[in-house]
């Protein structure tokens, strides 16, 4: 048994240690001042440095809400197993390691992938209102097991396979470790907001090591604050156990139904829209072919636009304060997504309809929405 | 060696299932356990003279659950 242990810490020590070293050479590339240069279309050089900072300030906060209420949920899965390690501070952040870990690798081998074959690997906008819909379901259903609804919830519960079971039997924080060791690696299928606009980045570099490094360097940056929201979330919730277990499961339904809200509005289904049928006072609205669309720190603008049945349309996408998932433009009933990273433009056109009617248009995740008017 | 189920209540958790199946195994005289949380039961593949069905549901007791 006693092997076992020393075989899996091994095991552990040795993929950190790569993580480590794959990442020290990247951040040497960093410090070198290596810019990366992209198309002409897009204005200045952005270095590896710059993403870090991005992903360490502002990328967590948007995708926290899919991947944290992910996390939440399976750490909420284990929580009896974590708390008979209540003593020690590891039984609580492993689990969330792992998950960053695991996420970690997970999407450096997506740039990688991204850098070299390009947008073959992005996923069409249908999948993405697959998952997150997917992702909302698992949310709720362990969030109703928690609560003890029905028995038929324990079904969202993650069993690892026996074989896994057997060999790290003895090492009981690898029992607590694998779902949200899946799960972080499953995140590359859940990408929000800033991620997608540095998927785009890394696309643009058209080289398989720089588009690594931006990524890696992105989650990188991602991971403190994820760790320390996750970290004392889950202390604090193993401290009030109880009480907490309650609050919890009903934050991961509100988290799981605002998710799909905007998964609704992604699928480009009209259930709950605001209101987006053609008022009279549109009818000013002067009829264009061309505009720009200003991506700011608070939304789009302008929120309207009116265009013509039938008729030609482009439009020029400035970013100049947009972060988070407003980055990523998407008009989702004509299948149109549009990465605009900070600090760069992009044009996009398209036919419009050649029946009166509306296009809302919105961020990745279904937030910031306006309308495109078509008379 | 037989196979025999037993329903368990008081899993929190997957990793409750995993505790019984790790207690069982590394117990003389059982072959193979194998505990599902959803189904709230586990299937234990056992030596009847070595260890016995009572036996079996006490182990899984003093783990905290009760079998039955």
């Amino acid at each position: 048994m006693r092997q076992d242990n020393q075989q899996s810490r091994l095991v552990i020590y040795a993929i950190v240690g790569c993580i480590g070293l794959i990442g020290f050479l990247l951040i040497i590339l960093a410090t070198l001042g290596t810019p990366i240069k992209l198309p002409t279309t897009q204005s200045g050089n952005i270095n590896l440095l710059t993403i870090f900072l991005t992903g360490l300030i502002t990328g967590g906060l948007t995708c926290m809400a899919v991947q944290g209420g992910l996390l939440a949920a399976t750490l909420a899965q284990n929580e009896e197993e974590r708390l008979k390690e209540k003593a020690t501070k590891s039984g609580t952040a492993v689990p969330i390691l792992a998950f960053l870990t695991t996420k970690l690798i997970a999407y450096t081998t997506l740039g990688f992938l991204l850098g070299w074959f390009g947008s073959f690997f992005t996923l069409s906008l249908t999948l993405q209102v697959i998952l997150q819909v997917a992702v909302a379901i698992f949310m709720i259903g362990t969030a109703l097991n928690i609560l003890n609804v029905h028995p038929i919830f324990r079904y969202f519960v993650i069993q690892p396979p026996r074989f896994l079971t057997r060999i790290v039997r003895k090492q009981s924080k690898s029992k607590a470790i694998f779902a949200p060791a899946l799960l972080g690696a499953l995140t590359v299928f859940i990408p929000c907001g800033t991620t997608q606009a540095m998927m785009a980045l890394a696309i643009a570099s058209g080289k398989p090591l720089f588009g690594a490094a931006i990524l890696f360097a992105f989650i990188l940056g991602t991971s403190p604050l994820f760790f320390i929201l996750g970290f004392f979330a889950t202390k604090l919730g193993d401290t009030l156990h109880a009480k907490f277990m309650r609050f919890a499961a009903f934050a991961i339904i509100l988290l799981a139904l605002f998710n799909l809200n905007n998964a609704m509005a992604l699928s480009g289904l009209d259930i709950f829209k605001s209101s987006s049928s053609v008022s009279t006072s549109m009818a000013n609205q002067p009829v264009i072919q061309k505009a720009t669309i200003i991506i700011g720190a608070n939304g789009y603008s302008p929120t309207t636009l009116t265009v013509r049945t039938g008729s030609q349309v482009s439009l020029h996408l400035n970013n100049t304060g947009g972060a988070g998932c407003i980055q990523t433009f998407t008009i989702p009933s004509m299948g149109i997504q549009q990465s605009v990273p900070l600090g760069t433009s992009s044009d996009i056109s398209f036919i419009a309809p050649n029946k009166p009617g509306t296009i809302p248009f919105m961020c990745s995740m279904g937030m910031y929405r306006g309308v495109i008017n078509v008379i | 060696m037989i196979k025999k189920t037993f329903k368990i209540a008081g899993m929190h958790c997957g990793s409750c299932a995993m505790n019984i199946d790790g207690e069982l195994e590394d117990t003389k005289g059982i072959k193979q356990s194998n505990t599902n949380y959803a189904k709230q039961q586990t299937e234990v593949e056992f030596e009847q003279d070595v260890v016995s069905a009572e036996q079996i549901k006490s182990i899984i007791k003093t783990l905290g659950y009760t079998a039955s």
